[in-house]
């Protein structure tokens, strides 16, 4: 049985889900599970679900964010403290930069115009629904389209050739924009 | 044929919107779709990764090979990399892409002119503390330019662990200034000397100050380039920061900026490379660190660092001060300062006893080598002896400068330098006293009487010597003397009794007032 507390929190799993695969760069992957990250936040939020409820849903949305930057940060300094190697690759600033800037983009919609408002509640449906398609489709798109790689280095991480790759995109984008346009959002 | 739209795809994002590319193997209608389903992903998801963007692959730049991120600034990241043909490992600075997605384009043209701005006035100046600049290329997300590759740490790093004595960090501020100077000089001011921006030669230990990233012609200014204040608030200065926090329009920020500020920043710079620690307290943002440098709440103002000498302590003060014409008027002028100190004589470091020897033995036997000359001229003895007793003084003089400069610290050049002034005494008043003797034709009595007030004005001429790198107040000592030689010609069986005495309260004075004999 869910309580509305719950319910409320759990419509941001698949969207924390995203964000968190997208921040988890090549590099980290495979020491870092997005999963562990997102769950760890939501227990977090559980250990407080008292003060947070009745929170309305942007500032949930964005105290959840904010906490799964923390676990991912905390995440990434423990393991700089263990992996030589990661220390030369990985810079918490940056990471921490990159968070902030997409709080800026994420936030606007408290004072901007209604179409970046619009926009946003966009960005997050889409955001949401990478976790409905399947995982090897999700990690090309989350790489191609949120992270900026190139075709070579998507097929070289999903281990598969390059036509392979790009047909998993080309389904990948189908699919979301299908879900998309099932809500209505196109 | 997935493929080849994915390829052409990301052909077309590299290349520009004015050239595009054809698209013979693609069958048109397949290819609007698949473009339509691209651009409804891509419209959705680019903002996203332009906030997510982590250059974390370095870019590719024709000449250079393995490039390897060392350091990440404000504006640029720097790649160690390897020359092509010469094989010689360079540093490469490219603006960071980063800083450019997310901003309006005017603001980005400002950085990318900022950028280019950097490679010019750097390679403009030629010095040998300045990271000279060897090529400026151009690439995809804009220009980048390489420089020479300082294999060391910056002078943060340095005084953050705290490895650098007084004299080695005044010994890098001093060169630092020298190149500030230099930079002054062609009309340019650095703005934004820090530790963080001196590095360090590891092998020849040369100090090279790096980053012209937010320097500036001083009178020169583009139009609609102009900079509105940047900087790093614990090393500007107070002027600025007042810009700062009022938000001064960039046109008038220009007029604020001068070589004083540069100043203040070098000795703000000193200050904390000798005191390990950020002028500003701990735990303050940069917009709370503004106004501590407005309201003067910074740690060099309220608390004293008991590790920072004191001569160091007032060369920093006088570059800290409020006011910017109460400052150093030029680098140079600072790195004058910085290398008096430097060459400041400190005799009694290693050598305790030295003030106690001159007080009690030097003056002493000073004053009794007059008033045994006086004696034995009232004897008639045998004028050898009276000459002996004359110049007997100078044997503990120049006994306790052989003695002290076994265990002194002082540098070679002040110890020369003192050998010299003395032998130099010592010479002129040899030869004087012979002249005297010669031209008073065998008469002690009247040889004396003529050479004293002599003997007076060389010790005179030999302080005013003294004054330039010694003690300031030595001046003094040479007017005492020339008047000396005056008071001299009163009463000449006296005037041997009389300089005596003066020559001995000469050595007290010295023993008591010369910073150089004090115990610390």
């Amino acid at each position: 049985m869910q309580t509305p507390f719950e319910k409320d929190i759990q419509r941001f799993r698949p969207i924390l889900l995203s964000i968190a695969e997208a921040m988890i760069s090549p590099t980290l992957r495979g020491h870092l599970e997005a999963s562990d990250l997102v769950q760890q936040t939501f227990l977090e939020a559980h250990c407080n679900a008292e003060k947070l409820a009745g929170t309305e849903s942007a500032p949930l949305f964005g105290w959840l964010r904010i906490c799964l930057k923390n676990n991912l940060l905390d995440a990434v300094k423990h393991l700089k403290s263990q992996k030589n190697d990661l220390k030369r690759q990985m810079r918490i600033s940056e990471l921490a930069e990159s968070f902030d800037r997409m709080e800026q983009l994420l936030v606007a919609d408290q004072t901007s115009p209604s179409q970046i408002a619009e926009r946003n509640e966009q960005i997050l449906i889409l955001l949401a629904l990478l976790q409905e398609i399947p995982p090897d489709q999700k990690t090309a798109v989350i790489m191609k389209h949120l992270r900026g790689c190139s075709l070579k280095e998507i097929a070289e991480e999903l281990n598969r050739s390059e036509s392979a790759t790009a047909g998993l995109l080309h389904r990948g984008r189908q699919n979301l924009v299908a879900a998309m346009e099932s809500r209505g959002q196109v | 044929m997935l493929v080849e739209f994915e390829r052409q795809i990301e052909n077309d994002a590299a290349s520009s919107d004015s050239q595009r590319l054809e698209w013979p193997l693609l069958d048109a209608v397949n290819f609007e779709q698949h473009k339509k389903l691209f651009q409804i992903i891509d419209d959705l998801a680019s903002p996203i990764r332009t906030a997510l963007c982590i250059a974390e692959s370095p870019p590719t730049i024709s000449d250079y090979c393995e490039l390897e991120e060392i350091g990440r600034g404000g504006m640029g990241v720097v790649y160690r990399a390897k020359h092509v043909k010469t094989l010689r490992t360079d540093a490469i600075k490219v603006i960071r892409p980063d800083r450019l997605a997310n901003v309006d384009p005017e603001r980005a043209m400002q950085l990318r002119y900022r950028f280019e701005q950097e490679s010019r006035l750097a390679a403009r100046v030629a010095h040998q503390h300045i990271v000279p600049v060897y090529q400026v290329g151009e690439m995809e997300t804009g220009i980048w330019f390489s420089m020479l590759y300082v294999d060391g740490p910056t002078l943060h790093e340095c005084s953050n662990v705290k490895s650098l004595t007084p004299e080695k960090t005044a010994r890098v501020i001093e060169c630092i200034a020298r190149a500030v100077e230099t930079v002054h000089r062609h009309g340019i001011l650095h703005g934004d000397i820090k530790p963080h921006n001196i590095l360090l030669e590891r092998e020849t230990e040369r100090p090279l100050i790096s980053d012209f990233g937010l320097a500036e012609f001083e009178t020169l200014r583009p139009d609609g380039y102009a900079s509105g204040i940047a900087g790093t608030p614990a090393y500007m200065a107070p002027e600025l920061a007042m810009a700062a926090l009022s938000r001064v329009g960039s046109n008038d920020a220009g007029s604020i900026r001068s070589v004083s500020s540069d100043i203040y920043s070098l000795g703000a710079t000193l200050w904390s490379a000798l005191a390990g620690c950020s002028p500003c307290y701990e735990g303050r943002n940069q917009q709370e660190q503004l106004e501590d440098v407005v309201s003067r709440n910074m740690i060099f103002a309220g608390t004293k660092i008991e590790c920072i000498p004191l001569g160091l302590e007032r060369i920093c003060q006088k570059c800290l001060e409020f006011e910017p014409s109460a400052r150093y008027h030029s680098a140079a002028e600072l790195a004058n300062d910085l290398a008096v100190w430097l060459n400041r004589p400190s005799w009694n470091r290693h050598f305790p006893g030295l003030r106690t020897l001159l007080v009690l033995v030097v003056a002493p036997v000073l004053a009794s080598s007059g008033i045994l000359v006086s004696f034995l001229l009232r004897m008639e003895v045998n004028e050898v002896w009276i000459w002996l007793a004359m110049l007997w003084g100078y044997g503990p003089l120049f006994a306790t400068f052989s003695a002290s400069q076994r265990s002194s610290q002082a540098t070679e050049a002040a110890r020369r330098e003192l050998w010299s002034v003395w032998i130099g005494h010592c010479c002129a008043s040899i030869a004087c006293l012979t002249a005297c003797r010669i031209l008073s034709q065998d008469d002690p009595i009247r040889t004396v009487e003529i050479f004293y007030p002599c003997w007076a004005a060389i010790s005179s001429v030999t302080f005013f010597a003294k004054s330039g790198n010694f003690w300031i107040a030595y001046r003094w000592f040479g007017v005492a003397w020339s008047l000396a030689a005056i008071v001299l010609t009163i009463d000449r069986l006296f005037s041997p009794t009389i300089f005596g005495i003066f020559a001995a309260i000469t050595c007290v004075v010295t023993a008591r007032g010369d910073k150089a004999f004090d115990e610390k």
